[in-house]
């Protein structure tokens, strides 16, 4: 038997439901499935609506859902559209009352939606219409049963709702009580009041119908963020060196290294201008260095980047994209910085950027653009997107792999740091082991500074087949391909819309293929494997169909820009689009 | 009940549940509903009150208004410190 | 290792009379004198004609970006503590567009070392107001009067925490040298404030004009005169103004080893 489920926890920010999440996640991982959660928050809004969305089964988000836990009237109200008929549905009893006029923190265009289509109408009326399998807790009640049995104040057990809801919701979807008692001590490991809870809400449910769920397949995993993924292969790869400023998504990475940093040089910069420039002079100096940074940050970013194009230095740059332009929605995903990530840093700037599909792909780009960052001694940007920085999923140990540290050689007399060579690229050493000028103005081998037309021809050359030769290089590894060989439609897109397409076409009725671009610059070249109709999928305005008609005929382009992630079903909608002969499909869903 | 913790001075309505709340004098949660000997009458005074329908803080020039379309104000609400850890921004 | 050993080929581009000329040699004869081995000197320009100092002084330096020589200098000196780091960029440079970086060295205190070649105007670009020219000043090559008030470099740099704040002047080679030696020597930030004549853009402030007013203080002040001294208009002391030992960024950072066996182990599932 299969397990494929689609659930919702819903609840106010604040009201624990990032916790309540993980435990969900841990508690399927434990059981020894693939679990997938991801995490939609507001930003900066105690009491906002905020919701963590789990597939366990697989590696990408569907609809409908086959469960929602909520912890509020609003959870409800939010997602109830998206609840498949006979879902389960885990609420608080006194919100069944609310009328969505009375939810002054939902906002004004959701409740205006919902009264036009319904009038003022309140939870109980609305759940009467839906065929669902409606268990409705007493909060009060269950708390204060708590309380007695604790023999705690009320303020310590209050904070428990969250793991009742959540309990309650495993329960009955068939996870054991052991299971779930394990996820919670791993992720409340000093607060043993929320087994307590737990035991609680499990009574209230003992007697409802219960789904059966089967022992997966159990092994030892890490349930890791993308960010935590990334800044654990960067730990894995040995890097010497940190900077960073604040910026949503990418402090979390940032903090985590910082947290484990051991002899690693950690700085918080005053802006990202300075992050990216003490980056650049540790790598300068010899060390493995690197920066994080999200859109607006990699904005300040680029006149830096044209200086180590320039002046040839290695740095890998990470790249977390989110809801643009400006500061756009901080806590929103999106893949709108592809274009800048290419063309960043003024002038003929030749750098690489790598796209990672998801987090297994992240910890493999980790140590990849390092080696690519110091052969080549070039700018990587690695690019990803909140989406997967914070969303959940239990990752293999071994995925994770060493990378060696930078090694240099005896520098010989007159060193030359950009000496002209066959291949494009001159021994690297670090300044303090000879004698150089490290320069952003063109310059010679030594590095003076020069307005020779010769010289400045030669190292316009020497860049240029540098990159060529870095072309080469990664030319095997440049994309993935998936699906069928004789496809009716061929799928290009690039980063996280990746696992949501990978499975729509394999439950396509039209045959398709899917060309997952992993390096973006240097552009691979596709056009062989072509087959059929072009649909590119992308989260931004249609920048990659951009590049993509300089090498081949795009048919469609379906466009994801409401701030959330891809779901498998949007996949289909937007191929059959395609095959209908539509030029473009805005893909909406999520909420 | 009309000397239940709802209408009680020591009283703060919790941000998110909306059955629980916080009493100064007992420095702990309690329940709307329930009541106790600590009892004092709600004083409506200060330059910021708390406008429950609206879900924000009110400046005292509001509060008319806000009473008058029949809102329910407090003096304050209450926020556990650990929420903190859930709230991002840009 | 005389001082020769710190001269390149590059052919000095300055114009006859630059207070750079001053400064280069003063630098040349401090790091000579120190005996610091070239390729473990690293200077670190900016853009404009003093960051050229790069080129003509023997080392294992770098040519940054405008504005951004201070983040690159704090990377390579926290990267091999053992180099000895000198920012060299004009008052455009460090005070304007770089303002927030020299602000952020004083708080850090790493062992970076700020020349400001000082000369009130951007040189390099032909002359235009630069952050220390006093308002309604015009010069030869400016549209009209100066409408920004000039900065206070000193107390910027007070305020922003540097352990070591001194100004010379760049035609006073012996005292400027001494001047960098100390600075040099000096285990923190430290900034140096180069008074210097632009012989070509800068007609007010001029070799004359700076030597009718500057004086070399007698000895460090202390509590309430050390404002008072680097607010001094009238007249323009040079000197050490303020120097205290403290903690460096370095120190104030933590050591241990990273635990990687522990950190899978805190988010590994059974």
């Amino acid at each position: 038997m299969k397990v494929d489920l689609s659930i919702a926890i819903g609840g106010f920010q604040g009201g624990g439901i990032e916790s309540a999440g993980q435990i969900a996640v841990k508690a399927f991982a434990i059981k020894g499935y693939e679990v997938f959660g991801s995490r939609e928050y507001h930003s900066n809004i105690i009491g906002a609506h905020s919701y963590y969305h789990i597939r366990v089964g697989g590696k990408a988000l569907r609809m409908p859902l086959d469960a929602l836990i909520a912890l509020d009237a609003e959870s409800v109200f939010t997602h109830f559209r998206n609840l498949r008929s006979n879902a389960i549905l885990v609420c608080d009893r006194s919100s069944l009352e609310k009328k969505v006029s009375e939810i002054p923190s939902m906002s004004k265009a959701l409740r205006e939606r919902i009264e036009r289509t319904y009038g003022n109408i309140s939870l109980n009326q609305i759940l009467e219409k839906l065929e669902l399998r409606l268990i409705s807790l007493p909060m009060a009640e269950l708390l204060k049963k708590l309380s007695e049995a604790v023999k705690k104040p009320m303020s310590s057990v209050s904070r428990t709702l969250n793991v009742m809801g959540v309990s309650a919701g495993l329960y009955l979807l068939g996870l054991d009580e052991s299971t779930i008692k394990k996820a919670i001590e791993r992720q409340f490991p000093d607060f043993e009041i929320n087994l307590m809870a737990m035991e609680i809400a499990i009574d209230e449910v003992r007697d409802k119908e219960r789904d059966k769920i089967p022992d997966g397949k159990k092994g030892e995993k890490l349930v890791l963020t993308g960010c935590e993924a990334v800044a654990i292969a960067k730990l894995f790869s040995n890097i010497e060196f940190l900077s960073f400023y604040p910026i949503t998504p990418a402090t979390d990475e940032a903090l985590f290294i910082e947290e484990n940093r051991g002899r690693i040089i950690t700085v918080q910069a005053e802006d990202e201008i300075s992050a990216l420039g003490m980056a650049l002079g540790a790598s300068i100096a010899g060390l493995r260095a690197t920066v994080t940074t999200s859109g607006p940050g990699f904005s300040l970013m680029n006149e830096m980047i044209s200086f180590a194009v320039q002046a040839e230095i290695p740095i890998v740059i990470t790249l977390w994209m989110r809801a643009s332009p400006s500061t756009g929605i901080a806590t929103r995903t999106g893949q709108q910085d592809l274009l800048h990530a290419i063309f960043s840093g003024h002038g003929d700037a030749f750098k690489v950027v790598i796209a990672s599909g998801d987090h297994e792909e992240a910890i493999e780009d980790v140590p990849l653009s390092f080696k690519l960052a110091e052969d080549f001694q070039i700018p990587v940007v690695h690019i990803l997107d909140k989406f997967i920085a914070s969303s959940l999923t239990s990752i293999e140990k071994n995925k994770f792999t060493p990378l060696p540290k930078r090694e240099f050689s005896t520098p010989p007399e007159n060193y030359l740091r950009y000496k002209l060579t066959e291949n494009g690229v001159s021994p690297f050493l670090p300044i303090g082991m000879a004698t150089m000028i490290v320069s952003s103005l063109e310059h010679d081998e030594y590095g003076f500074a020069s307005e020779d037309p010769v010289i400045r021809e030669e190292m316009m050359l020497k860049r240029i087949r540098k990159f060529r030769k870095l072309a080469k290089r990664v030319s095997g590894n440049s994309y993935s391909v998936y699906g069928e060989k004789n496809a009716e439609i061929t799928i290009i897109s690039f980063g996280s819309t990746k696992n949501a397409i990978v499975e729509a076409i394999e439950i396509s009725k039209i045959p398709a293929k899917f060309l997952q671009l992993r390096i973006l610059s240097p552009f691979p070249d596709i056009s062989e494997e072509i087959d059929g109709k072009v649909l590119c999928i992308e989260s931004n305005a249609g920048q990659l169909s951009f590049l993509l008609k300089n090498c081949c005929r795009v048919d469609c382009v379906a466009k994801k820009l409401n701030a959330r992630p891809l779901y498998v079903d949007e996949v289909l909608r937007a191929i059959e689009g395609a095959i209908e002969g539509r030029k473009e499909v805005i893909l909406s869903g999520g909420v | 009940m009309d000397k239940n913790c709802e209408k009680c001075g020591n009283w703060l309505p919790h941000i998110g549940y909306h059955f629980l709340g916080f009493c100064n004098k007992k420095v702990d949660i309690s329940f709307r509903e329930s009541f106790c000997e600590f009892f004092v009458e709600m004083e409506l005074s200060g330059e910021f009150l708390w406008c429950e329908d609206c879900r924000s803080i009110i400046s005292f020039a509001e509060f008319e208004e806000h009473k008058n379309s029949g809102h329910k104000i407090f003096r304050g609400v209450f926020v556990d410190s650990d929420y903190r850890e859930e709230i991002y921004e840009g | 290792m005389g001082v020769s050993e710190y001269k390149t080929d590059a052919w000095v581009q300055w114009c006859p009379g630059c207070g750079n000329y001053g400064v280069l040699t003063a630098l040349r004869e401090a790091v000579s004198e120190l005996k610091i081995d070239p390729k473990k000197l690293v200077l670190v320009g900016g853009i404009g004609c003093s960051s050229r100092i790069v080129y003509y002084i023997r080392g294992s330096n770098v040519h940054a970006i405008h504005g951004r020589a201070i983040p690159i200098a704090s990377g390579i000196k926290l990267s091999n503590p053992e180099l000895t780091v000198i920012v060299a960029a004009g008052d455009g440079d460090i005070l304007g567009i770089g303002a927030g970086h020299f602000i952020a060295l004083g708080r850090r205190n790493i062992d970076v070392k700020v020349l400001i070649h000082d000369n009130a105007v951007y040189g390099l670009t032909k002359g235009q107001a630069g952050p220390t020219l006093p308002s309604g000043v015009k010069l030869r090559a400016m549209n009209y009067a100066n409408v920004h008030e000039a900065l206070n470099p000193l107390l910027l740099a007070f305020a922003s925490g540097y352990t070591f704040i001194a100004r010379a002047y760049a035609y006073h080679v012996k005292k400027l040298k001494e001047i960098l030696l100390e600075a040099i020597r000096h285990r923190g930030s430290a900034v140096v404030d180069i008074l210097q004549p632009c012989v070509t853009y800068n007609d007010l402030m001029t070799k004359e004009w700076f030597e009718r007013r500057i004086y070399y203080l007698k000895s460090i002040p202390s509590g309430e005169s050390i404002l008072d001294k680097m607010m001094e208009r009238e007249r323009i002391p040079l000197g050490i103004f303020f120097r205290k030992e403290m903690d460096t960024f370095k120190k104030r950072m933590e050591k241990f080893d990273v635990d990687l066996e522990s950190v899978i182990r805190k988010k590994t599932l059974f």
